[in-house]
């Protein structure tokens, strides 16, 4: 029969079978056109309806290989739906194990298929899903299993929302490697928050059930899962136990304390605090409150700034001769060029307690009036951003006495700073100082203390939600004063972000179509989106709703919504309204803000971002062209991505100032922290920057780009990275806000200073047991010079060059030779070892030859010593794409406890704890207390005196 | 010959073969660049020399190339067509120091050279062996920027089934591969695949089967001209057979259109312009004189000419003479078929003739114009004439005569306004399509600015490449397959 089969021409005659009155003869002609389905399906396809007409037949026996013959012939014309229909009337006859193109491709259609009915009901109502088609996925997912191909099945089961298929598969393989693909690369697909939060439900209950379970993985689930509870047991549980439990412990809250919000790490803190329970108490009084309140001090924060601030201290690289050059050469009598310096030695100094700028300039200082003293003051904030300890002292000197408001723009500004130090960390005593100033003051002078207060209040209480603190807000957002309004709506925003809360919203939304001021309206737009920060699809129908609007505030509104709401998440929806916002609406703003939000949320691809908006970077419209620019900044900050810096290049030569100004800002975001060895095109983009800045008639507004530009790329005193994310993924919410805020300095400069809330410190900073630091050193294999911090630069020479000429001329070369010998030995021990911050290098000699020697360094690391691994010692820089290159070297004295990652707050373990151990003095005031308790701590004084407090020459102000 | 000749002849030799090396190993990069940039391109591009390359190559050359890229590294599949290659070739294979990783299309691509090699060389039963396994490798890869070059050796896979006249053989796995090629989105191998089966059936002169597997297919709407033009050569027969007149004139004029025009595609104008006259003249046109005069066209088409000219004027016995001498040219061409079907084309040419001359004319004399048996006869002829809308005119059968209806002004009606609308269309069809087919690479612009100079002698010389190689070589290999047609 095969023969007979293989010589056929035609299957007509088979066709025909199919019209017999026996029931027999049509089976034989179906099985037979089953066989020749892949060869006649032309033929066959002719006469589909008769054999669809048998399968319909209820009282035909083989109705089931009709299906399966009509399915195959609906493959082989592309009609994938019908053919799965019939496959699924085909039953058991349609074989799952095939390996055929047809079967293949109908299986791969299911399963598409049901994913899609699966997802658009929700989950809620599965009734009305075929129960073949899903026990054809079902079959399939049973293969899968056999074959132990569990990624497929994890995968198939999230998108098809099939918890139950997910568990087993996570049961069944090997769990931890499956569970870290489900929290890496799943979880934050998943565009529905209500499955995703059943998800990570999920993951926790499987990550319980281990004998040995993984908690730092438990705790980032349970921190968005938002469930304080059950995380403090685990906090409490490993507090109870040995050395090894304890620490981790310490990294877990180290590691909460980076990623999870403020809100969240609060709830934590209250409930470890000790409760009427007897077995709690019991366990006080066993003498393990020593680990508890450590971990109460790391969760509220204070351990993390602390470090952090010293590491800044400790490491201050700024080139004050850059900052100095700018300042001389920007005209202090414009507020703009006045303010541009502020930022520049704010961003420069940020989070590293060092004013001296301030201290030597005080006759530039006291130029400042009006809103640039606001902003200086402010500054103050910026530079001691984490000084928590602190903050009231240090700003005493500016905050309002009692009622009596005598300078309302420095005390604004004060109150603004207060709200920067403790940023993200707002402790009760700062937040109810800061309501009460909401309501203190009365007079004309009253709305300026207001703004900095309404600034500061959402600062400090970032994310904390609180009910009571954003009716205060309200209130001053109800008086319908422009200036108070407006920050009344950023702080409103601020404090309740990410809550998606309703009656706010409502409130806000109401108010913003009945003020007439457009600085509120502007305000209660960027306040909504911080509102809806994260909440994806929830946000929709506000969105929607504002896209529609007349007002272009409001529209600006929706642009912002959908940029915070899907922040990060690369969604396709999301990019395409941007897009279409982009190039059809009305109004510049707007155009503008959507271009700009393509980089908030293509986050986590940056590498896409460059591609996407390389047109719009060309357009004719120069918002659209500006907003490219911040785009690109946005989501490649600190990325120093290549591709970027070709679109962002050519902008700094464009015939709009703030284009220019645009593409400065993203520069310096993107190329922060690189240095001339890594990228030679830095050296490039610096030097524009004092182009643009000593350019004679240059508009004033690209100087002031250039002018903070130059601080961004040297931020924090070149310590300091703008991370938007965190080390494993996670959005940085304060982060996100606080680049959302900058890119509204276009509108208002003292909201420049939230950029402050971006950086995050670059550094290898391990602890051991007692939080202490231990001296110690990593190893990084790459070369050296890739890493250093940027050479200084030179001095500008107005000495006479015919003086040294004709007097050095003839031993120039052996001092030559001199200065290299001495550049050699400073350079040669690692940092590490070196307590004391550099001394500017040029101080001792003469700075040409410092420099010139200094190059025939660089050359020689990038000739010579080209891969030989060096230290990387405790408490000093280690860059973001310097992590990759780390190792810790094998049989060191301490061990990390948490494996793989080297960013943030390490915990180390001591492996020979009987040695006295080595450890790095502190060098900020505060601890000196705390060191003297320690009896094997070296008491060396600190060598630098700590900076003492000054005051701002502001003369009173009278508005 | 002398030895000192001899060894002149090596060295020669030598040089050419070196040539053909380092041609080789350039078409290998521009590949290995294809994969890299995910771009077909540059395929496209080592493909075009392959023509001239096949006649400069030997087999050891070949051999060598291969022993350098088969390595253990390999995949599977690979490993095994790069084994078959080289068995084929005579040499006892063994697996070559070479560390790199064969991509497959650069395994499939030397393994065409061999299928060709072994064409060239009347190897037919060796290559078919070979092609055999090329194929089932190459539909299993399933990898996009395969797709020129697995057309390409499914075209000789066919080609080796034909020489062997066993062409049935081949449709099963034809089939698969359309299957494959439709799922995987492969569009110049399909449209290959589809042209293939075309001419698989009409060699058996399945012209039903044809049709419907022309029907139930799309043809990829971007396949490449060359293979476009041959699509349209087949529907165009199939659909002259199938009574489908109007449609088969379409696809022929538009095959003739697509193919390029060099001396090299002769033989294929030449097949399609034979087909085109009968359908025309089937269609009552007569083709224009100009035609016939072409030089390519002119010998070949000598006996259509005659034909043309027996139905332009209606003369039957003319036309049973024309038929009756040339049938053994007819029927080679295949198209006597048709050819008989004209008779009743040369009768209504005739009818349509008289029915403009004449406003009313008795059935005697149509009869005795015509040549036919009788009068009853020529009133059934014009009554079906009038029923097919050829003429238009109304009998009195009391009388016995034909009376023509009035001639009305076409421009009264909106006939030439559809006339011009299908012009406009066509000419906007065609300019959307050329602004579709131009490519600028992103971001290379700025590039290629600062070297101006060097791109544009870059452009020169690739012009040049296309203009001596592409048509010729392509169409080679088009003329080849026409010959059998022949």
């Amino acid at each position: 029969m095969a023969g007979q089969v293989e010589t056929l021409t035609s299957a007509s005659g088979l066709i025909s079978l199919l019209d017999e009155e026996e029931r027999e003869l049509q089976y034989y002609g179906l099985t037979q056109l089953e066989a020749v389905a892949d060869r006649f399906w032309t033929e066959i396809s002719d006469s589909i309806t008769k054999i669809e007409v048998l399968y319909e037949d209820e009282s035909f026996e083989h109705r089931k290989l009709a299906a399966l013959v009509a399915s195959k012939i609906y493959f082989h014309l592309g009609e994938f739906d019908d053919a799965l229909n019939f496959a699924l009337g085909a039953d058991d006859l349609f074989r799952l194990e095939d390996t055929s193109a047809y079967v293949q491709t109908v299986v791969n259609h299911a399963i598409d298929k049901y994913i899609e009915l699966r997802s658009k009901d929700d989950g809620e109502a599965t009734a009305d899903i075929d129960s073949r088609l899903e026990s054809v996925v079902e079959r399939m997912v049973e293969r899968c299993f056999e074959t132990k191909d569990y990624g497929q099945v994890v995968g198939i089961s999230i998108e098809a929302r099939r918890l139950d298929i997910l568990e087993r598969a996570l049961a069944s393989g090997d769990t931890r490697s499956l569970l870290a693909y489900v929290q890496r690369d799943c979880i934050d697909l998943i565009s529905s928050i209500r499955v995703q939060s059943q998800v990570q439900e999920l993951v926790v209950k499987v990550l319980m059930q281990f004998e040995e379970p993984d908690y730092e993985i438990i705790c980032v689930g349970l921190s968005k899962l938002n469930n304080p509870a059950t995380t403090s047991g685990i906090l409490r549980h490993l507090a109870q136990g040995d050395e090894d439990k304890v620490l981790s412990a310490y990294q877990i809250a180290f590691d909460l304390n980076a990623n999870a919000t403020q809100e969240f790490t609060k709830a934590v803190v209250a409930e470890l605090t000790p409760s009427e329970d007897p077995e709690a108490e019991a366990i006080v009084a066993g003498g393990e409150p020593v680990a508890i309140s450590k971990i109460k001090s790391i969760l509220s924060g204070n351990e993390t700034l602390k470090l952090h601030l010293e590491f800044l201290f400790r490491n201050n690289k700024t080139d004050m001769l850059i900052l100095n050059h700018t300042c001389k050469l920007m005209d202090s009598r414009l507020s703009l060029a006045h303010s541009a310096v502020t930022f520049a030695n704010a961003f420069m100094h940020a989070g590293t307690t060092v004013d001296n700028f301030l201290r030597d300039n005080l006759e530039w200082l006291s130029r400042a009036s009006n809103w640039s003293k606001f902003s200086a003051t402010a500054a103050l904030g910026v530079i001691h951003h984490g000084h928590v300890n602190h903050g009231f002292n240090l700003l005493q000197p500016y905050l309002p006495e009692g009622l009596s408001s005598v300078s309302p723009y420095s005390e604004g500004g004060a109150f603004f700073a207060l709200g920067l130090i403790h940023a993200c960390h707002g402790t009760d005593k700062v937040i109810s100082y800061l309501r009460d100033a909401l309501v203190l003051f009365s007079g004309p002078t009253a709305e300026i203390l207001q703004h900095g207060a309404c600034l500061g209040l959402g600062t400090a209480g970032m994310g904390s939600g609180g009910e009571d603190v954003g009716q205060a807000l309200l209130s001053v957002l109800y008086t319908d004063s422009a200036i108070a309004g407006e920050a009344a709506a950023l702080g409103l925003g601020m404090v309740m972000m990410g809550s998606n809360n309703e009656a706010v919203l409502k409130e806000m939304l109401l108010y913003a179509k009945e003020t007439e001021h457009e600085k509120i309206i502007r305000a209660l737009a960027v306040g909504i989106g911080l509102i809806v920060f994260g909440r994806k699809q929830e946000a929709d129908p506000l969105i929607e709703r504002l896209l529609d609007e007349e007002d272009p505030l409001l529209r600006l509104g929706a642009v912002h919504a959908i940029t915070m709401a899907y922040c990060g998440t690369g969604d396709n929806g999301a990019i395409r309204k941007l897009l279409h916002l982009a190039v059809s609406d009305v109004k510049d703003d707007v155009r503008r803000a959507a271009v700009t939000g393509l980089g908030f949320v293509l986050l986590r691809s940056p590498e896409q971002v460059p591609r996407m908006v390389e047109l719009l970077s060309q357009s004719f419209n120069p918002h659209v062209r500006a907003g490219a620019a911040l785009a690109l900044g946005i989501a490649c900050a600190g990325s120093g991505s290549k591709k970027a810096v070709v679109i962002l290049e050519p902008m700094l030569k464009d015939s709009v100032d703030f284009v220019v100004e645009a593409a400065c800002v993203s520069l310096a975001f993107i190329l922060i922290q690189q240095n001339e060895a890594y990228d030679p095109k830095v050296a490039d983009v610096r030097k524009r920057y004092s182009t643009l800045i000593e350019a004679k008639h240059g508009e004033g507004v690209t100087k002031f780009g250039a002018a903070i530009s130059q601080g961004i790329i040297d931020a924090g005193g070149r310590n300091v990275t703008i991370e938007l994310t965190s080390g494993d993924g996670q959005l940085n919410m304060a982060a996100c806000a606080g680049m959302l805020l900058f890119t509204q300095f276009w509108y208002w400069f003292p909201l420049a200073h939230f950029l402050a809330l971006t950086f995050k410190p670059t550094a290898l900073i391990a602890v051991n047991k007692n939080l202490r630091l231990p001296k110690l050193d990593a190893t990084c294999l790459s070369r050296k010079a890739l890493f250093a911090y940027p050479a200084a630069i030179e001095q500008p020479v107005v000495v006479a060059p015919t003086k040294i000429a004709t007097a050095v001329l003839s031993t120039t070369a052996k001092a030559k030779r001199g200065a290299k010998k001495s550049e050699d030995m400073e350079v040669e021990p690692p940092a590490a070892a070196k307590a004391a911050p550099a001394v500017p290098e040029e101080s001792g000699m003469d700075v040409d030859e410092g420099s010139d020697a200094k190059a025939q360094l660089l050359k020689k690391g990038r000739k010579g010593g080209a891969e030989s691994p060096f230290a990387v010692g405790n408490m000093t820089r280690l860059l973001t794409y310097q992590e990759r290159f780390v190792k810790w070297p094998a049989g060191s004295r301490y061990v990390p406890v948490k494996q793989g990652t080297i960013s943030g707050v390490l915990l180390v373990k001591d492996t020979t704890p009987s040695k006295p151990e080595d450890l790095i003095v502190s060098m900020l005031e505060d601890d000196l207390a705390d060191e003297e308790e320690m009896a094997t701590a070296p008491t060396t004084s600190s060598e630098v005196p700590p900076p003492e407090p000054f005051e701002y020459p502001f003369d009173n102000d009278r508005v | 010959m002398s030895s000192t000749e001899n060894a002149a002849m090596e060295v020669e030799a030598t040089a050419e073969q070196k040539q053909a090396e380092s041609h080789l190993a350039r078409n290998v990069k521009f590949l290995e660049r294809g994969i890299a940039a995910a771009e077909v391109h540059y395929t496209h591009r080592a493909l075009r020399t392959i023509f001239s390359l096949r006649k400069r190559l030997q087999s050891d050359v070949l051999a060598e190339m291969i022993a350098t890229h088969a390595s253990k590294s390999n995949s599977q599949s690979v490993a095994d067509c790069l084994q078959h290659a080289a068995e084929s070739l005579g040499q006892k294979h063994v697996v070559g120091p070479a560390t790199k990783v064969c991509e497959p299309e650069v395994c499939l691509f030397l393994c065409l050279l061999v299928q060709l090699y072994h064409l060239d060389h009347n190897e037919h039963e060796r290559g078919a062996k070979l092609s055999d396994v090329l194929v089932g490798a190459a539909l299993g890869l399933q990898r996009r920027t395969l797709d020129p070059i697995v057309s390409r050796v499914i075209f000789y896979y066919s080609r080796f089934f034909e020489v062997a006249g066993r062409l049935a053989d081949a449709r099963p796995m034809l089939l698969k591969a359309l299957q494959t090629a439709t799922l995987m989105n492969m569009k110049e191998t399909k449209a290959m695949v589809l042209t293939l089966l075309l001419r698989n059936f009409l060699n058996y002169k399945l012209y039903d089967q044809a049709e419907r597997l022309a029907a139930k297919s799309s043809f990829p709407t971007d396949a490449p001209n060359n293979l476009l033009a041959r699509y349209l050569y087949y529907m165009g027969r199939i659909e002259a057979v199938q009574l489908n007149y109007s449609q088969a004139q379409m696809h022929l004029l538009e095959a003739t259109r697509k193919a390029p025009s060099t001396p090299a595609t002769a033989g294929f104008q030449q097949t399609v312009h034979k087909i085109y006259v009968i359908v025309e003249l089937l269609m009552g046109n007569i083709p224009e004189r100009s035609l016939f005069r072409t030089p390519v066209l002119k010998k070949p088409l000598q006996p259509y000419f005659e034909l043309a000219q027996a139905v332009r004027v209606g003369d039957l016995s003319q036309f049973q003479d024309v038929v009756s001498r040339y049938q053994d040219q007819f029927l080679k061409d295949q198209v006597l078929i048709l050819i008989q079907r004209l008779r009743h084309n040369v009768i209504k040419a005739g009818i349509r003739s008289i029915s403009v001359a004449y406003s009313r004319i008795s059935l005697r004399d149509i009869c005795l114009k015509l040549h036919l048996d009788s009068e009853e006869d020529a009133e059934y002829i014009v009554a079906k004439a009038i029923r097919d809308g050829v003429i238009d005119a109304t009998i009195d059968h009391e009388k016995g005569f034909v009376k023509s209806a009035e001639v009305h002004n076409v421009y009264g009606t909106s006939d030439p306004q559809h006339a011009f609308d299908k012009r406009i269309t066509f000419c906007l069809g065609l300019y959307n399509e050329s602004v579709k087919s131009m490519r600028y690479p992103g971001g290379d612009h700025r590039k290629e600015l600062a070297y101006a100079d060097e791109a544009i002698k870059r452009e020169r010389e690739l012009a040049q490449e296309i203009e001596n190689e592409e048509y010729d070589s392509d169409s080679d290999a088009m003329d080849d397959a026409m010959d059998e047609d022949l």
